[in-house]
């Protein structure tokens, strides 16, 4: 083997170990929650959905008083007048073919006010009378008053599509000449699809933010009332099953033996039944309301927490560093406190944010088959419920409930999937 | 033994993984061969590189990450390295073959051992079921697992850890490869069954000639089995040669702690001191420039740690890539106790170091 | 083996058991009885209550209603008095099951899809495309989804129907609204578990054999992925029955579930019980099933480890 004997023999000397150097550890040393910690803020999704739910808690918090400051608005109050709003108002009148003795189509196409409606596929068939109502008494809150006009006009033999369309169109524009709140009406053909739309202003609903629901509530301050409800309910209920579960699932766990068999047992055959079994009884027997839900979500949660619980209380019991903790002297309550919690920790955690959706989810559901919170209460459940009757007309009811409850469960989920991962000891680098 | 073809030539491989953190350097410089019908055994911390060495042979690390900077692997003089995933597919399991550590998870739960051991017969050759069915019932008797007929139709949790890891041996060379890759087959095994496992390898390779790669870090082992040993640390070979060279004339000091580590019988309790070697491996993110064990040898030198000391020949068939085998460097005491040194207090003189180059 | 399914009937005819009694006790709980209508003159109320036994110590009507549940009489509506509860159950529960096994058929089939190729994808497109998918189903109720894509896909772009009737193609919304909760359910779990036997060892075993993509995932990764999705397949199913509630409601399937929540409104209280046990009934009974075939499928538990040297 060629090695070039011409190497300074100085180098030659002596040194020896170098066992700092052969022992350094080359990335710094964090305690468990310092590293999850870490890897949980490297979770982009897992960070902006923290956000997005600290907005919804803290818009549930303020909202309502923001509006009550500026609008006057409560959760209850009613006006009629104003009912069905959106959020963003046209005072354009909505349309009505009254008479139709002239053309035969394939569909028909209004929008959901129908200040623009469409034909398509339309076709000639006879003469006579063609005529459109615009606007309506009854949409008072929309139009600013409550008057109604007629477009007519007679379609003779011969009248191609283009000389029905002036026709229309010179009436509208005489309708306007003679009373400007007309505000007028356009016909326009292309193709084969007749287009009718009627001319307005569009603004924003200063006064509703949110528009309103069909008994003219606002729907920005029940929004949010429904969000303080809504947490309200999940929180305490996810709060109260834990410390439920806590309990009896660290006793069992702690103790074991006999008593844990027992209480397993117990727990295994209550949890066989369905959570829907729990819930329909229960509240058949207390009135829905607010307490009652809260009692059902705890009554079918605090067993999964407890089975949990106990699970990680077993499973760190004989695990080596409690042993050791023993046989340095620990007592109970140390080894309670100051080991098994604090490690038991992660997945309880973890738990904990799955439950809040599962349980929002639970009041939407109840709530919408009737045997949730009560009107004029609000909740998300609530006013999914309200708004998905008049969803057709009216979308902007179920619309926002809807991305409230869907981010919430959303933000939830991955954040909870963000959490599991952070703090999986496993994981760990 | 110069007339022995040579089965596989490993040339300056260096094996790399991208990871989040930066490039990996595993293998760093390897170069080896192995012959028809020999054992070699390359032995090693956990994390020296000796796993991703013999994957590599069969190109089971994951590419990406794991990547090829440099090298050649040639298996019957064609080069692994150059061979697209349909030829590998065609070598693994029936020229070449790999029992892995832990044979219970190394077999599919759900599957029967039967079946598994006809997986491969039927991938890699035209024969009926009926056919695999016999070839697989014979294996299973060479392994020599008792009832192979009632064996056949079992799970792997019905059998104990021994039986499971004859069961993964038959697997593994039911095609009758040339080569059989066991990466630390008798970690995950009691010691009395370790030593069965190692005397069925031993007596198969009589049998069909197979070559055999053992890896492990443990010499007790490779003292029962092997011809040659290779010893890694930090990515690359440090020492190498015939098996009884290497223990009685142990060069490298890493090899020296290698050997002082595994406890003794002949020596006096009073002077037997459970030795381990103290520090840690290096960071193959950042592997040093010279020698990767200097921090940790006693011996190292101002020149270990700047340059990477070359293969010296310190006797035929044996290499030791140590700076202390330069004619410039001190010469140095072996410290391990061979086998002619009884019981005594004083430390044998053996032949110092100075090899030829 | 023959313990396991032992032991799992009798959980199940306990459970059974349970629910009956406390459906029975909570209906005792309701203050007055089923004839406490003002309308009612106060001798026929007395005769009725004698007929129907109500004057009965309670654990005799308790034994009763054992009796008669078994015999699969599960009372008379109350608001109704002509109809039996067993009778409307029978009439609109097939409708419910067109939708439900539609629905189940839906949610197994492409949502063990989703899961494998996510996981045979991973942090690829496919990987991020079939999640989000899976996370629109979990993220979006059924309450939302519903109306949403009953006005969308149905209103205005006219694809579909928007009330069932009785064409396969009006199906199809409302098993996939009903669906997609489980879809979603099932594909992150099969995902999961998927990547997890993606790294043990034997996968790595069967590559070293020669074994190409294909085979290994037909052959080893599907059969052993696809045992902890089986598991939750029974609560599953009491998702769907929970779920085709409120579906029912939004696509006008005259099917047991819209029946159940205008029981609820009308406080037909024989009903509501009468129904709800019928759900646990079938609840119970098929993750019982799913119990068993667990039992069948996974080896382990079909045969006991004998461990001989």
């Amino acid at each position: 083997m060629n090695a070039n004997l011409n190497i300074d023999p100085q180098k030659f000397t002596l040194v020896g170990k170098n066992l700092e150097a052969a022992q350094r550890i080359n990335r710094p040393s964090m305690s468990y929650f310092q590293d999850a910690m870490r890897r949980l803020k490297k979770n982009k999704v897992a960070i902006a959905s923290f956000w997005v739910l600290i907005f919804l808690i803290v818009m549930s918090l303020i909202g309502p008083v923001i509006s009550y400051h500026v609008n006057g608005h409560t959760y209850r109050d009613q006006e009629l007048v104003n009912k069905n709003q959106t959020p963003i108002m046209s005072n354009a009148r909505s349309i009505t073919m009254t008479a139709n003795d002239v053309f035969e189509y394939a569909k028909y196409k209004p929008n959901f006010r129908k200040t623009s409606i469409k034909f398509t596929g339309v076709e000639l068939v006879g003469t006579g009378e063609i005529a459109f109502k615009v606007g309506s008494e009854s949409e008072e809150g929309w139009q600013g008053d409550k008057k109604e006009y007629i477009v007519s006009v007679t379609v003779e033999e011969g009248d191609s599509w283009d000389t029905i369309i002036q026709k229309l169109n010179a009436r509208a524009e005489e309708i306007l000449a003679s009373d400007p709140d007309f505000r007028g009406v356009k016909f326009e053909k292309s193709g084969n699809t007749l287009k009718i739309t009627s001319i307005g202003k569009t603004w924003f609903n200063t006064r509703y933010w949110f528009g309103t629901d069909e008994l003219g509530r606002d729907m920005f301050t029940r929004l949010w009332e429904g969000g303080r409800i809504s947490f309200l309910i999940a929180f305490v209920s996810v709060f109260v099953t834990v410390i439920f579960g806590v309990i009896y699932g660290g006793i069992s766990g702690y103790i074991g033996g006999r008593l844990d068999d027992i209480l397993m047992r117990i727990i295994e055959i209550l949890m066989t039944v369905p959570d829907l079994i729990y819930t329909i009884l229960l509240l058949q027997v207390m009135k829905p309301g607010i307490m009652p839900i809260i009692v059902v979500l705890i009554a079918t949660g605090w067993m999964g927490m407890a089975r949990l619980v106990r699970g990680e209380v077993m499973r760190l019991k004989n695990s080596e560093y409690v042993i050791a903790s023993k046989a340095l002297g620990a007592d109970s309550k140390r080894l309670i406190f100051r080991h098994l919690i604090p490690n038991a920790m992660g997945p309880i955690i973890v738990n904990m944010t799955m439950m809040i959706p599962r349980m929002i989810f639970a009041e939407a559901f109840l709530s919408f088959i009737g045997l949730g919170v009560q009107p004029p209460y609000a909740s998300w459940g609530v006013l999914a419920n309200e708004g998905a009757k008049i969803f057709r007309q009216y979308p902007h009811e179920l619309l926002f409930p809807a991305i409230a409850i869907s981010l919430t469960m959303l933000a939830f989920n991955l954040l909870g999937d963000g959490l599991r991962d952070a703090l999986d000891p496993r994981l760990r680098k | 033994m110069a007339d022995r073809k040579k089965l596989l030539e490993v040339k300056n491989l260096e094996v790399s993984f991208d990871t989040y953190a930066g490039e990996v350097q595993a293998v760093r410089d390897v170069s080896f061969d192995l012959y028809e019908g020999e054992t070699l055994a390359i032995v090693g911390e956990s994390g020296c590189g000796k796993s991703v060495t013999a994957k590599s042979i069969m190109r089971l690390n994951p590419e990406p990450p794991a990547r090829f900077k440099n090298g050649e692997i040639l298996f019957e003089g064609e080069d692994i390295i150059k061979k697209k995933e349909k030829e590998m597919r065609n070598i693994r399991g029936s020229k070449i073959g790999m029992i892995f550590q832990d044979p219970m998870t190394s077999l599919n739960p759900t599957m029967t051992i039967g079946k598994q051991i006809m997986e491969g017969l039927l991938k890699h050759q035209k024969i009926s079921r009926a056919e695999a069915k016999a070839a697989a019932l014979e294996m299973l008797r060479m392994v020599q697992i008792p009832n192979p007929e009632q064996r056949f139709g079992e799970y792997p949790h019905q059998f104990s850890g021994g039986m499971r890891q004859r069961a993964m041996i038959a697997v593994a060379l039911v095609c009758k490869p040339r080569l059989l890759i066991a990466d630390e087959p008798t970690t995950a095994l009691d010691v009395t069954i370790q030593a069965q496992i190692l005397e069925l390898m031993k007596d198969l390779q009589e049998k069909t000639g197979t070559s055999i790669i053992l890896i492990t870090h443990d010499l007790g082992v490779v003292a029962q089995m092997a011809n040659r040993i290779i010893v890694m640390y930090g990515g690359k070979i440090v020492e190498d040669g015939d098996a009884r060279e290497i223990f009685y004339n142990g060069n490298h000091p890493y090899t020296w702690g290698l050997l002082q580590s595994v406890p003794r019988v002949d020596i006096d309790k009073n002077q037997e001191r459970l030795a381990s070697i103290e520090g840690t491996p290096p960071d193959l993110l950042n592997p040093p420039k010279g020698c990767p064990f200097a921090d940790r040898c006693q011996y190292s030198m101002v020149i270990c740690r700047e340059q990477m000391p070359p293969q010296f020949e310190v006797a035929k068939n044996h290499h030791s890539a140590c700076w202390l085998n330069h004619p410039n460097a001190p010469k140095v005491e072996r410290p391990v106790a061979g086998p002619e040194d009884s019981t005594s207090d004083d430390r044998v003189q053996s032949n110092g170091k100075g090899g030829s180059l | 083996m023959l313990r396991y399914i032992i032991k799992r009937i009798f959980i199940a005819f306990l459970t059974l058991l349970v629910i009956a009694t406390l459906t029975f006790f909570l209906m005792k709980l309701i203050p007055g009885s089923p004839f406490t209508n003002p309308k009612i003159k106060l001798e026929i109320r007395m005769a009725l209550e004698r007929q129907y036994g109500l004057d009965r110590p309670i654990l005799e009507q308790y034994v009763m209603y054992l009796k008669n549940v078994l015999k699969g009489d599960f009372g008379t509506s109350m608001k109704y008095p002509g109809r039996s509860v067993t009778q409307m159950i029978l009439d609109k529960f097939p409708h419910s099951f067109a939708l439900g096994w539609r629905a189940t058929v839906f949610a197994v089939s492409l949502g063990l899809f989703f899961g494998i190729i996510a996981a045979l994808n991973h942090e690829g497109i496919l990987d991020y495309l079939t999640m989000f998918i899976a996370i629109v189903g979990v993220a979006v109720p059924s309450i939302v989804l519903g109306p949403l894509l009953a006005y969308i896909l149905g209103v205005n772009l006219g694809w579909f129907p928007v009330a069932v009737d009785g064409t396969e193609w009006s199906m199809v919304l409302p098993s996939v609204t009903l669906g997609l909760g489980s879809l979603a359910t099932i594909s992150r779990l099969m995902r999961t578990t998927t990547l997890e036997v993606l790294n043990q060892d034997y996968i790595q075993t069967a590559k070293a054999k020669g074994l190409s993509k294909t085979q290994i995932v037909f052959k080893h990764v599907i059969r052993n992925a696809i045992m902890p999705v089986i598991t939750v397949l029974g609560p599953l199913f009491a998702a769907l029955i929970t779920g085709s509630i409120v579906i029912e409601g939004i696509f006008a399937v005259p099917g047991l579930g819209k029946y159940f929540v205008s029981s609820i409104y009308e406080q037909d209280y024989p009903m509501v019980m009468g129904i709800t046990l019928f759900y646990a009934v079938l609840i119970i009974f098929s993750i019982l099933l799913v119990d068993l075939a667990y039992g069948f499928i996974d080896p382990r538990l079909r045969v006991s480890s004998k461990g001989g040297k």
